[in-house]
């Protein structure tokens, strides 16, 4: 592999990684918010409720 | 401070928006702008990431010795301070796999070796397989849990240190500090600095959004389990199995 091989690998993994993670945590939260009882999400989808 | 988040929505979305645009600034910069290493040529633009994802580590770890910290001090003790020192943590343990991987893509066309049984590496892999460990401890429950982790975490922050001056302390392959090195009087162009500061910039932005990501979702989980474990105590002592007394000993997270 050339020099600019293993800079374009490097450059996407960190891409992939970035994105797996941030999806990772959106998707648990989704089926954590999920568990929630009906009407006692201490946070509403996309946003928690100002202190 | 708010029990369930770190950051109120709009500053979250700045802060998202502001690490995705430095991410494709620092894309930019590091791949066409700043110009290829003369000994290393195109392989040092692997630096741009590798460094910062570092430092990200660093700082997870930091954040999390601190949230245990202040959570083993009774003054401060609150469950926010453990819910951070966990969310943190995982970041930090994401991004030395990152650190570990990256450094190895550059130690191929550099060193010629994908690994070697060098001190920063390997001490860098013992702070990775810690961390591991954190987190797994994290979900054992039972009483004292927030404490265990809080003083493991501390314990397990010791490495950070020593992962960063392994390089002063032993003879290594992997290089020494050179931006911040008075000794080496390194001659670094002022592009590739810049370039380097700025992915420092990035990826702090990542991590402050990511953990008020993480911090949100740890708030959740813990909401739920509570939530599992009281109607487990409700359905056994309905059944008659136990006494109350006795299963919320056992089974109290925290």
């Amino acid at each position: 592999m050339t020099d600019a091989g293993y800079v374009v690998t490097g450059w996407v993994l960190t891409a992939v990684v970035l994105a797996g993670y941030w999806a990772s945590i959106a998707r648990r939260t989704r089926r954590a918010r999920r568990t929630l009882p009906p009407g006692k999400s201490p946070v509403p989808p996309g946003e928690s409720p100002e202190p | 401070m708010r029990e369930d988040a770190l950051l109120n929505r709009r500053v979250a979305t700045v802060v998202g928006w502001s690490a995705l645009v430095s991410l494709a600034v620092l894309a930019v910069l590091g791949l066409w702008v700043a110009p290829p290493d003369a000994v290393q040529r195109d392989a040092q633009r692997l630096m741009y990431l590798h460094v910062p994802a570092a430092w990200l580590a660093y700082l997870a770890f930091g954040v999390t010795a601190l949230g245990s910290a202040l959570y083993l001090w009774r003054r401060t003790r609150s469950p926010v301070w453990d819910r951070m020192a966990g969310a943190s943590a995982e970041i930090g343990v994401v991004f030395t796999a990152l650190t570990l991987v990256l450094g190895s893509l550059w130690g191929r066309p550099v060193w010629g070796i994908w690994w070697a049984w060098d001190a920063r590496l390997v001490t860098t892999a013992v702070l990775f397989f810690l961390y591991v460990g954190y987190l797994a401890l994290r979900r054992i429950p039972g009483p004292g849990r927030a404490t265990r982790c809080a003083i493991a975490a501390l314990i397990a922050f010791v490495d950070v240190p020593i992962v960063h001056f392994s390089v002063d302390w032993w003879r290594t392959l992997h290089q020494e500090g050179t931006v911040f090195n008075d000794e080496l009087k390194a001659q670094i162009h002022g592009s590739m600095a810049f370039t380097l500061f700025w992915g420092v910039l990035a990826f702090t932005l990542v991590f402050v959004y990511l953990l008020d990501k993480r911090y949100r979702l740890e708030a959740l989980e813990e909401g739920r389990e509570e939530r599992e474990l009281e109607q487990a105590i409700a359905e056994r002592v309905a059944s008659g199995d136990a006494g109350p007394g006795e299963l919320v000993d056992s089974g109290a997270r925290r």
